[in-house]
């Protein structure tokens, strides 16, 4: 089995949360054997040593030939006349690439006129997150058909596996070209970041994604309904497979000096945005510190909407308990878990949500959102409804209180995360791939 | 026969170091002791030594007509004597030239007045002893941290035994009254009030090197015109400002150190006037009125009242941290701790947490060691965090 993944972020590439997903995915579905291309629309040259199996779309030649394809499809996706695409006659003996007969692959012919191979523009992208996404994301299109292309004719491959919006056009695009399945990984929404107030440009891509995708994988029940009921996918035509944890064998120990060894702390970290629910953890721990003055508050992260949670502490008159060492890595994250009494992931909408698993193996309990997804998989953890303040005051003071219950509720979500493998997220991604293409269990 | 009256204020805080929040209960050193080492010498040797060879200089050739008042904060002293030695010998230099007036203030630069008395009284009374022994001067004269006033401060600066006190003459207060006369605090008989003049003193110290003002470039002689213009409209011009001002925040280059050497021929050349120290121009020229200034009134910002230190709510958050503290410190008495309150007092680390609407925000920023306001704040409180940690843990042993 041969699988073309398009991806906006891997380690140590541009990784955020997706880049993990993404990392623990290929892993997981590598140790099943699966064979894997993995494009990113740019690599840091320094850092390219990990793993062979990826590939940049900067640098990739691109012809005149293929740019007129990838309009023709573009054209075609607008005034929806999809079924002609497939059924062209194939010109076999115009195949720039070499011995392989991209006729039997179901290639489009048009890639290959051979009065239009001449290179047109060599791509070039910056990768990860800034005021030119847009305008990447629509060349990312052109840049990742050709790589995928050429990945195709080099070893046959059975599926396009997409991560999230950023690449589903081109995996759209590639897909029409190459008459390989596409499979779209659906990590977040825009609902997730944004609420209800995201930009319809975004969403009109998710949409137009899922809806063109031949399988669609969701991390969670909770994402699966959104696919659903805000995008309008068939319940059918979506598998819910859950993302695994990184099970570490052994854990650092962290010194915690005696002066603060006794101290109770309260622990927020991820970034400080709407989605996250920052402010629910401020209001929240002005309801604690009422009742219990000596607990400490910490808001790890940074975020559009850090200056604004600052200036609220401060209106609060809790800044001596609530602090923010700003953003966190490396060793410092798990040293900072490892000194929580109580992880708290309030988020306003949290399609699945890796940070608590990362806390549990450092002996954090936690507290989530009900509107986590990776609360359906724990179902020792406590939770509470992001915007109940006072339940999750409450909540937080259950566990500052009685440490018994808190390590109670810890013991079962460390249980239900041992079963949280990447391997485990693999074979429901390869009983996803079954949906489409035949022989993905082979 | 009207006198220039310049006074300089000298201070540098004890600028903390980036404290994370796992240094908290493990880690007490909360300076940036190499950050004000540099500053400290980087000053000195663009404007505390060469400035006080210039006055030394200009003090000799006027042979006592040349006279001026200074306010040296004790952490500034404390500053000297561990970063650079060499800057107070010539500060004692200055005193022995009998020219020279040193004035009270409190010694950690702090906000004292606006929470405890006692505490404020500690403060200027430890600086008073310090001025004794560095200069063998006792100063007759108060000037509060950053010439914060109200009546209330006049009232403790007067239970104290100090004849003059100084304020800034800000508009709204004066009204039609002029800032070039000498005035009594309300309710403090025999006391009296001397009154920054603000447009003159700013001319130097804001304006001097700025290409956009019509009077650029200012000379020494345009300068004492217009010092000589309050003749028959005033007694005393009181031109207070950081001294900073010379070689640091105006660069040797913008040529006010020329501007200075220049400034006294230029003043002396009209034979009614003369310079005095503080003390001397208070003694010197009848009381013309009494203020009565139940507000607190400042030299910061355009607001001139406590804005600059406590107009936001991360300043208020932070001043209330620090000062519930108070009574434990008293409690506890331990010399550490009680070194770490101290400096952490100093109103500069409120400063930094300034956020003004106008310009002033630029005044903040170029002071400030931190990005943002934000920046301050939060490091801030971690070490004030760390340093309730110590001292709660010390009162319940």
């Amino acid at each position: 089995m041969r699988v073309l993944m398009l991806g906006w972020e891997f380690p140590p590439h541009i990784s955020g949360g997706l880049g993990t997903a993404c990392y623990g995915i290929t892993q997981g579905l590598m140790e099943r054997g699966v064979d894997i291309a993995f494009i990113l629309p740019s690599m840091r040259a320094e850092k390219s040593a990990s793993g062979t199996f990826l590939r940049s779309a900067s640098g990739v030649p691109i012809s005149r030939a293929l740019k007129k394809a990838v309009e023709k499809v573009r054209r075609q996706q607008a005034s929806d006349e999809f079924s002609h695409l497939f059924m062209r006659p194939v010109r076999a003996n115009l195949n720039p690439y070499g011995g392989t007969n991209f006729g039997e692959l179901g290639i489009d012919p048009d890639v290959f006129n051979e009065n239009d191979q001449y290179v047109d523009e060599i791509s070039h992208f910056r990768g990860g997150y800034h005021n030119d996404l847009m305008d990447e994301v629509y060349r990312f299109t052109t840049a990742a058909s050709a790589v995928v292309l050429e990945e195709h004719m080099k070893k046959p491959a059975d599926v396009i596996h997409a991560h999230d919006w950023m690449t589903y056009p081109a995996a759209m695009t590639a897909s029409r070209l190459s008459g390989l399945p596409f499979v779209a990984h659906l990590h977040a929404t825009e609902f997730d970041r944004c609420g209800d107030h995201g930009y319809d440009k975004i969403y009109n891509i998710e949409r137009d994604g899922l809806q063109a995708a031949d399988h669609v994988i969701a991390v969670s029940e909770r994402t699966k309904q959104v696919a659903v009921e805000r995008y309008g996918v068939p319940p059918e035509k979506v598998s819910v497979v859950y993302n695994g944890a990184f099970l570490h064998d052994k854990v650092p120990t962290f010194e915690i000096p005696e002066l603060v060894r006794n101290e109770k702390r309260v622990l927020f970290m991820g970034r400080v945005t709407f989605q996250k629910g920052p402010e629910y953890f401020v209001e929240a721990a002005r309801l604690v510190l009422n009742e219990m003055p000596e607990a400490r508050f910490i808001m790890a992260g940074n975020g559009d909407l850090l200056p604004r949670m600052i200036r609220r502490v401060a209106e609060l008159r809790m800044g001596s308990r609530f602090h923010f060492p700003g953003f966190m890595r490396g060793k410092d994250v798990q040293h900072m878990y490892s000194m929580a009494s109580l992880y708290v992931m309030p988020s306003v909408s949290e399609p699945f949500g890796i940070a608590p698993l990362e806390a549990l193996q450092c002996g954090a309990p936690i507290l989530l959102s009900k509107q986590s997804g990776c609360a359906e998989v724990l179902p020792g953890a406590l939770t509470v409804d992001y915007w109940d303040v006072r339940q999750m005051a409450d909540r937080i003071l259950d566990v500052l209180n009685h440490p018994e219950m808190a390590a109670e509720s810890l013991r079962l979500c460390q249980q239900s995360l041992q079963s949280l493998t990447w391997e485990r997220a693999a074979d429901g991604i390869l009983d996803a791939y079954a949906h489409v293409c035949p022989n993905a269990r082979s | 026969m009207p006198s220039v009256c310049f006074c300089f204020e000298v201070h540098q805080p004890y600028r903390l170091r980036p404290y994370s929040f796992f240094d908290m209960g493990a880690k007490n050193d909360y300076e940036d002791a190499q950050h004000n080492r540099d500053v400290m010498q980087k000053v000195a040797e663009k404007c505390y030594l060469p400035m006080n060879a210039l006055l030394l200089k200009l003090i000799k050739r006027h042979q006592g007509r040349f006279r001026v008042s200074f306010s040296l904060t004790g952490i500034v002293i404390d500053q000297f004597m561990e970063y650079a030695p060499e800057v107070l010998d010539s500060f004692r230099a200055l005193a022995r030239t009998g020219c020279v007036e040193f004035l009270d203030e409190t010694d950690n630069h702090s906000l004292a007045c606006l929470f405890s008395e006692d505490e404020f009284r500690g403060e200027v009374m430890r600086h008073r002893e310090r001025m004794r022994e560095l200069f063998g001067q006792t100063p007759r004269v108060f000037r509060n941290t950053e010439l914060i006033y109200s009546n209330d401060v006049a009232r403790m600066a007067c239970d104290m035994g100090y004849d003059v006190i100084l304020a800034e003459g800000t508009d709204n207060m004066l009204g039609w009254r002029s800032p070039h006369f000498v005035y009594e605090p309300a309710r403090c008989p025999g006391m009296k009030l001397m009154l920054r003049s603000y447009s003159l003193s700013d001319d130097i110290a804001f304006r001097f090197s700025n290409r956009d003002w019509p009077a650029y470039p200012l000379m020494a002689d345009t300068f004492a015109d217009w010092l000589h213009s309050i003749k028959g409209n005033g007694d005393v011009v009181n031109l207070f400002m950081d001294y900073e001002t010379f070689g640091e925040h105006q660069w040797a280059d913008t040529g006010i150190f020329d501007f200075m050497r220049a400034l006294p021929d230029c003043v002396l050349s009209d034979p009614e006037f003369d310079f005095a120290t503080v003390s001397e121009a208070a003694d010197r020229y009848p009381v013309r009125g009494d203020l009565d200034i139940p507000n607190y009134i400042s030299w910061a910002d355009a607001e001139r009242d406590l804005s600059a230190w406590l107009g936001n709510d991360m300043q208020k958050d932070a001043f209330r941290a620090l000062y519930e503290c108070l009574g434990l410190v008293k409690y506890v008495n331990d010399p550490e701790l009680n070194e770490a309150w101290r400096k952490l007092q100093t109103s500069d680390h409120l400063y930094y947490m300034g956020t003004p609407q106008s310009s002033d925000g630029n005044v903040h920023k170029y002071f400030s060691p931190y990005r943002s306001p934000l920046d301050a704040y939060t490091n801030f409180m971690n070490v004030l965090a760390d340093f309730r940690i110590r001292l709660f843990a010390k009162a319940n042993q």
